[in-house]
Parts: structure tokens; C-alpha cells; sequence
């Protein structure tokens, strides 16, 4: 069955975790494309479809750590919210802290699941069905269903 | 008078002649008391003729109350006896009452026979008259002297009854008396001492230059004063004792104001210079013990001058003892100071008892910060002063800023240490995560390619990173009950910590077949996390290490003051008391591989029981299962006893 390409956005400076996602998303046997963004400066010109990423499609799903360099995840998740082209697009949230984020309501509103970064390689790659999980709820948002769960 | 031969006996006539010159009325009455002659003395004395009377009763001369004794004097004559010299009152013509002596004799008849009674009365008014003036006057005498000599007993009883020697002296200071107490103080006798000057027996001198002292009583006659005795005044006795008196002398003036003489009164003061020198010595003493005392010490009067001062005192003062006391607090320790502790005297004077701790600027030893104590003294109910005992604290007081300033220091390094090892234990989570996952990518993706030595290898590493792994996660909790602050928290239930726990801990319990029980537990004021990660980690090391039987494991609670006692108890292996000091650090462990951990879960306890201001311990014996318990503040009226 020829399945549906799925664009992804990772924002992720740590080239092997970007390396795990990518492996995870195989797991899930996902037919994806993988965009890698390492640095928020880099993110925010993607989300505003700036510079080199003019006319750049709108991704399916955004995987953002909050954890970045030059400028935080927390202000590229403010220009998602604020972009109309990224409406309805689900934003999953990851970090290497045992500890959830703090966001705010706002935040934590847009966002369609925190995952933190497993420290095993299994739970790791587990991360695909969790994402797989978050384009289905999405797909049945944007039918007008309810998600399943939301974070 | 005729004279007539001696021998012839009197004629009639010549003895009538004497009945009529007779000064005394001589009167004959016969035996039934009629008078029969009546001289002209009779008539003289008693105002009848002696027509009038001769034939008559003699009873008309009866004074009132003396008419029953005529019968009586007749009777008596009658039987031949002489009544003589019996005075009586006899009643004149014109009524006046007489003295009258009378004679009485009976008169006889030629053959002896009695016929009548001759009567010789004698007027002696004038004279019983004289004799009871002069019996008045005797009387008034008499009485008088009783005066007298009563006022002199009252006066010698006085002068023997009165505690102090008297001596009298006359105008030339001659003694007049002595009384007993001067007597036994001098030691001469009354008798002896009278009409000696008086400084051959009150011979006084100086008490401690033994040199002579001028007689007060000299003093006392020249100036016509009283005179007071200078101090340290001694007597010598007769016998050459000393003694010190204390004395005054008075002159005594006539009604004419004549100084007629000196009364001297003095008293032995040995009992008082005993009680002097007891207080001194008591002096001495207070002084010895102050001296000898650490603490400053000083009495000072209401005047604000220093009465005495301790030789810490004098010695923190930087001045000899000679240069304070006496002085004004004011002069001593300087202006500045004076008006910085002026209102704690000030309070003191008022009876109060004052305790300060303060900083004073001190004329000699500069700048100090003291505490202390002023306690007020009283004399005869007045407040008339205070002791003050004042404690130089400046060096402690120092050392305690040093010591605020180590604290803080300690305090900034030890949250420097906290936030680093937070940092260091959450930021090498990711690397640490690279390693796990490649090496278990490496296992995974080239199986079969490794040869055996590399796979065990890559296992090696992959079990290395996973307690590396265990070590960082449980050293970051670690660092976290802190991290948490301060705050006392909120009210945790315990029962549900438990609860919570058992569920957490579930497969291990069912996998041993544990019972874990519980006495009610409290709630605790806190942080949830925190106790989670008490009980989880005592609960869970009492499933860990358990011995060859299923698991007893049973959480109790006891009332201890403010506190609740809390004790978790197992019948695991136990652990040897010389261990029990060590178990509490951090990455201590007691065993080896065989039994996994990282060595922080005690280490954690511990903290989350002294954070919580508790304490945690354990008893226990190898072998014989271990209890640990930790104590935790309660909280007012919110017990929860659930199930």
C-alpha cells in the first residue's frame, strides 16, 4: 500500500538525537520526509517561511526541543502559534529533562503532546507510534473529531 | 507669899488664899456631883459665878459628847482613887468647848469617910491648840520628805536601770555621782569616786593613737554646752582595760541659771565596733570574691558615682580602683558613654532590675558592646543605688558577625554546590543517553557482525551507562529536596503516601510475597514528592534486602511531644551496628553488585528528615531485620487516621 508522505519539521541541535527520531519514524514505518533545523535562529526563519525557506511547504507534524541554541524553543513555538500557515499543524514538544516543561496556558494549549527523550534506545524508537499516534489525532481534528488525548 | 513656921500645918485661910490664887480651877463637889466650892479661876475659865454653880450638878460643864463620863470619874473617886491629868472637853458659859486637864481626888471627913471629890481642872485649850498645829506641820514634813527621798529612789533607780554610766560632777568637776554601769566601766565604786576630779576616774584617750583626749565635761562647764565625744574614744578602766565608748556631756544649771555642774553620760560601743569590723570584714570579702570574678562587677550610688568597683572592672576601665571609686560615672567613662547607659541607671533607680545589651563608647577601653545587669539597692526602703555586673560580649559579639558571614558564605557555596550538581546530574543526562542508545544501536543494528568480544564489550558499556544512568537520576532527586525550598509546605497525608507506595512497589511485593502493614498514619506538614521519596525508598529497601522469608514490612506511628515517631520495621538481613553511622551518605552501599542501588535512597531520607527539621536513625542487627525510623513535626489538630 503506497502510504501518504508525511512531512516533518525537527528542531533539534543534537544531531544524534535527530538521527534517533529519524530511526524512530522508521520504526513506525512512516513514509516521511525529515526536515532537520538545529538552531531556533534557523526554526524561526522556517516558521515564517523567510529567507532560503520561502515557499517552503507548511510540515504535517513539528517536533520541537526546547532546548536550543541562539534562540529557545519557547519562541519558536510563539511564532507557530502566531503563524496562520502553521494552523492545525501539531506541535510535539521533547527535551532531555526528566522534568515536564513549564509552558504556559497558551503554550500548553497549542501543543499536541510533550515526550521527553527516552534514556533507552527501545523507548526511544517507541517515539515513532507516539508520533504516528499524534498525526492520526490531528488528521481527526481537522475532520472535526475530538482527540483522543490531548497531552 | 506669908511666910509661917514650915512645921505648923496651913491654916484654913492661908489654904484658901491658894485655892483663890490658884491659876487652875479648883472646884469640890459632893458624892451625888453638886457642886460645893468655886474658885475664881473656875469662875475665870468656865464664865459661871459661884453663886451660880455652888448646889448645883456639876454635869452643866459636860461638853455634848462628854456627859456620861462624870458618873464614871465620880464613881471612881467614890471607891477612893486619884484620877490625874485626864483630859477632856468641857462647855463654858457662853457655850465655847475647852481643852481642860483634870485632878480628881476624894475628899474625906475627919474619920476617913469619903464625902465628896475635889476637882482640879486646868485649862489647856492653847496648848492641845499648839500641839496640833505642830502635829500638822509634822506631818506636812513628813510628807514631804517621802517627797523627796521618793524622787531620789525614782532618780537612783533611774540612773541604775538606764543602760548607760552616768557621772555627775559638781561646778568644779568634782564627782557627785556615779552610777552602777559607770561604776562597772570604770571600775571605780561610787564611794570611792565621790569628790575626786573627775579625770582621775573617766580617763579617756584615743583608740588607735592611744594619745590623751580632752575631757568632754571641762568642755561642757567652760562652754555651758553639751558636748559631744570625738570618735575612737577609749576608756581606760581602773584595771588598765580599754574600752571604746561613745559619749556627751551636759552642764546643769540652778533655777538661777549657775552652771552647778556636769552630767556625763556615756556607753561601751565594743558590741558596735564588733558588728563595724564584721561588716568590714564582710566588705573585705565581697571585694576578694569580685576581684576574683571574671565578670566586671561595680556598686554604684544614686548620685551616679562609683561606691566600689571589682579589679575586672577597674582592670576593663583601664584605670586603678583609686581613680573610679568615689567618682562620678560620668568623669570615669566619659560624657558619651555616660548619656548611652544614663537611661538604663535611670530605670534601675526606679527599682527596676534592668538587663541590656548594648554598644557603649567607653572613655578607656573605646568602643565595646555589653550586657548587663543592673540589680537596684535599697536603704531602708529607698532605692539608693544599683550593682551593676557588665559582661564585655565585643569579642563574641564578633565572632558571631564572623560567623554570620561564614554561615551565609557556606550558605551561598553550599547552594553553588546544589545548583552544580543539579546542573551537572541533569545536564549529563544527554550524553550519557547518546551513549546508552549507540550502544545499544550497535548492539542491535550489527548483530551478528560483532564478534563475541565486541558484543560483551558494547554490553559492558551499555550496563556501565545504565548505572550511570541510575546514579545521576537518583543524585539529581537528591539535590531536589532541597532545590525545593525552604517552605514549610502543605499538609501531606501519610496514608496516602503509603498507599501510593504500595502501588508503586506492587510487582516486587506480590513477586516476594511481602505484607506491608501500617499503624494510622499522620499528616505531616511538607512537600508530597519528598515524602514519596521517603517512603519509597525505606519501604522499597526493606523488599530489597529481605532474607530467605517473605517480607514483614510495617510502617508505625507514635505521639512524641510535637513530634511523630515514625518506624518502618523488616525481618530482612539486617545490618551489623558498625555500619549504621555510614549507611546515611551519599553512594555508601553496603553491598555489592549482588544487590543492585545506587546508594543515595538513605542518602535522600536522610535529607528530606532534617530538611522537615526531624532526625532519622535505625536499629538493627545482622540478621535480625532493621527498623528505621525518622521523626517528623506534627501538625496542630489534622491527624488523619484513614484506612
Amino acid at each position: 500500500m503506497e502510504r501518504k508522505l508525511v512531512r516533518v519539521l525537527l528542531v533539534e541541535d543534537n544531531a544524534g538525537d535527530a538521527y534517533l527520531f529519524g530511526k524512530a519514524l522508521e520504526e513506525a514505518e512512516l513514509n516521511f520526509a525529515l526536515t532537520v533545523i538545529d538552531d531556533g535562529y534557523q526554526a524561526l526563519a522556517f516558521v515564517r517561511g523567510e529567507r532560503e525557506y520561502t515557499g517552503h511547504a507548511v510540515p504535517d507534524l513539528v517536533v520541537l526541543d526546547l532546548n536550543l541554541p541562539k534562540h529557545g524553543g519557547d519562541e519558536v513555538l510563539k511564532a507557530i502559534e502566531q503563524s496562520p500557515r502553521f494552523e492545525g499543524v501539531p506541535v510535539v514538544i521533547t527535551s532531555s529533562s526528566p522534568w515536564p516543561p513549564r509552558l504556559t496556558e497558551n503554550e500548553r494549549s497549542r501543543i499536541a503532546r510533550y515526550i521527553p527523550k527516552p534514556p533507552d534506545l527501545d523507548s526511544f524508537l517507541a517515539i515513532g507510534a507516539q508520533l504516528k499516534e499524534v498525526l492520526r489525532d490531528g488528521k481527526a481534528r481537522a475532520e472535526g473529531k475530538r482527540p483522543v488525548s490531548p497531552i | 507669899m506669908t511666910s509661917s513656921p514650915p512645921d505648923a500645918p496651913p491654916t484654913a485661910e492661908f489654904l484658901a488664899s491658894v485655892v483663890e490664887c490658884s491659876d487652875d480651877a479648883i472646884i469640890t463637889k459632893d458624892l451625888n456631883g453638886h457642886v460645893t466650892s468655886w474658885n475664881e479661876s473656875a469662875e475665870r475659865i468656865f464664865g459661871y459665878t459661884a453663886a451660880e454653880m455652888i448646889g448645883n450638878p456639876i454635869s452643866i460643864l459636860a461638853a455634848p459628847d462628854r456627859i456620861d463620863e462624870m458618873p464614871d470619874i465620880l464613881g471612881r473617886v467614890t471607891q477612893g482613887d486619884r484620877i490625874e491629868h485626864y483630859q477632856t472637853l468641857r462647855k463654858t458659859k457662853d457655850g465655847r468647848i475647852l481643852h481642860i486637864s483634870l485632878t480628881v481626888s476624894p475628899v474625906k471627913d475627919a474619920t476617913g469617910r469619903i464625902v465628896g471629890a475635889s476637882k482640879i481642872a486646868r485649862d489647856i485649850t492653847e496648848q492641845v491648840r499648839a500641839g496640833e498645829r505642830l502635829a500638822e506641820l509634822n506631818a506636812a514634813l513628813v510628807k514631804s520628805e517621802a517627797q523627796a527621798r521618793q524622787t531620789r529612789d525614782w532618780l537612783e533607780t533611774m540612773l541604775k536601770g538606764i543602760g548607760d554610766a552616768v557621772i555627775a560632777t559638781d561646778a568644779n568637776g568634782r564627782i557627785t555621782l556615779l552610777n552602777a554601769v559607770a561604776e562597772s566601766l570604770t571600775g571605780w565604786r561610787q564611794d570611792d569616786a565621790i569628790g575626786r576630779p573627775l579625770d582621775e576616774v573617766f580617763v579617756i584617750s584615743n583608740e588607735e593613737t592611744g594619745a590623751t583626749v580632752e575631757n568632754p565635761a571641762g568642755r561642757a562647764l567652760r562652754e555651758g554646752r553639751i558636748v559631744g565625744l570625738a570618735n575612737h574614744t577609749c576608756l581606760t578602766a581602773k584595771d588598765g582595760r580599754r574600752i571604746p565608748i561613745d559619749d556627751s556631756a551636759a552642764p546643769f544649771r540652778s533655777p538661777d541659771g549657775t552652771i552647778q555642774g556636769v552630767v556625763l553620760v556615756f556607753r561601751d560601743i565594743t558590741t558596735r565596733k564588733d558588728a563595724e569590723q564584721r561588716l568590714t570584714a564582710l566588705r573585705d570579702q565581697l571585694v576578694s570574691v569580685t576581684d576574683s570574678m571574671a565578670a566586671a562587677v561595680t556598686r554604684c550610688s544614686c548620685d551616679f558615682r562609683y561606691v566600689w568597683v571589682s579589679g575586672a572592672y577597674a582592670s576593663w576601665l583601664r584605670r586603678p580602683k583609686n581613680q573610679i571609686e568615689g567618682r562620678y560615672i560620668r568623669d570615669v567613662i566619659g560624657e558619651k558613654g555616660f548619656e548611652e547607659i544614663r537611661p538604663y541607671m535611670e530605670r534601675a533607680l526606679t527599682g527596676e532590675k534592668v538587663e541590656y545589651t548594648t554598644r557603649v563608647n567607653f572613655l578607656g577601653p573605646g568602643i565595646r558592646w555589653i550586657q548587663a545587669v543592673y540589680v537596684p539597692t535599697c536603704l531602708q526602703g529607698q532605692v539608693d543605688g544599683w550593682i551593676a555586673v557588665v559582661t564585655d560580649i565585643t569579642d563574641t559579639v564578633r565572632y558571631e558577625e564572623q560567623l554570620r558571614a561564614a554561615n551565609g558564605e557556606l550558605a551561598r557555596a553550599n547552594t553553588d554546590l546544589n545548583q552544580f550538581a543539579f546542573a551537572a546530574s541533569h545536564d549529563l543526562q544527554e550524553p550519557l543517553r547518546m551513549i546508552t542508545s549507540y550502544s545499544q544501536l550497535l548492539l542491535k543494528g550489527y548483530r551478528g557482525q560483532l564478534n563475541g568480544q565486541a558484543e560483551t564489550y558494547v554490553q559492558w558499556i551499555t550496563e556501565g551507562t545504565r548505572r550511570m544512568r541510575d546514579l545521576l537520576a537518583d543524585l539529581l532527586a537528591y539535590t531536589q529536596v532541597t532545590a525545593g525550598g525552604q517552605a514549610a509546605g502543605e499538609p501531606v497525608d501519610l496514608n496516602l503516601v503509603f498507599q501510593e507506595t504500595l502501588e508503586n512497589c506492587k510487582a516486587t511485593i506480590q513477586e516476594t510475597g511481602a505484607s506491608v502493614t501500617r499503624d494510622p498514619l499522620p499528616v505531616v506538614p511538607g512537600h508530597n514528592p519528598h515524602f514519596m521519596q521517603l517512603f519509597q525508598n525505606l519501604i522499597g529497601n526493606a523488599l530489597k534486602y529481605r532474607s530467605e522469608r517473605p517480607p514483614r514490612i510495617h510502617v508505625s506511628a507514635v505521639k512524641e511531644g510535637g513530634n511523630w515517631r515514625l518506624g518502618v520495621a523488616d525481618n530482612g538481613i539486617g545490618i551489623d551496628p558498625q555500619y549504621h553511622p555510614k549507611i546515611f551518605g551519599v553512594f555508601k552501599r553496603l553491598h555489592g553488585s549482588t544487590i543492585p542501588g545506587t546508594g543515595v535512597g538513605l542518602a535522600i531520607c536522610q535529607r528530606v528528615v532534617e530538611r522537615g527539621g526531624g532526625r532519622i536513625w535505625v536499629e538493627s542487627h545482622e540478621g535480625q531485620g532493621a527498623t528505621f525510623y525518622f521523626t517528623l513535626p506534627a501538625v496542630k489538630a489534622s491527624v488523619a487516621h484513614g484506612t
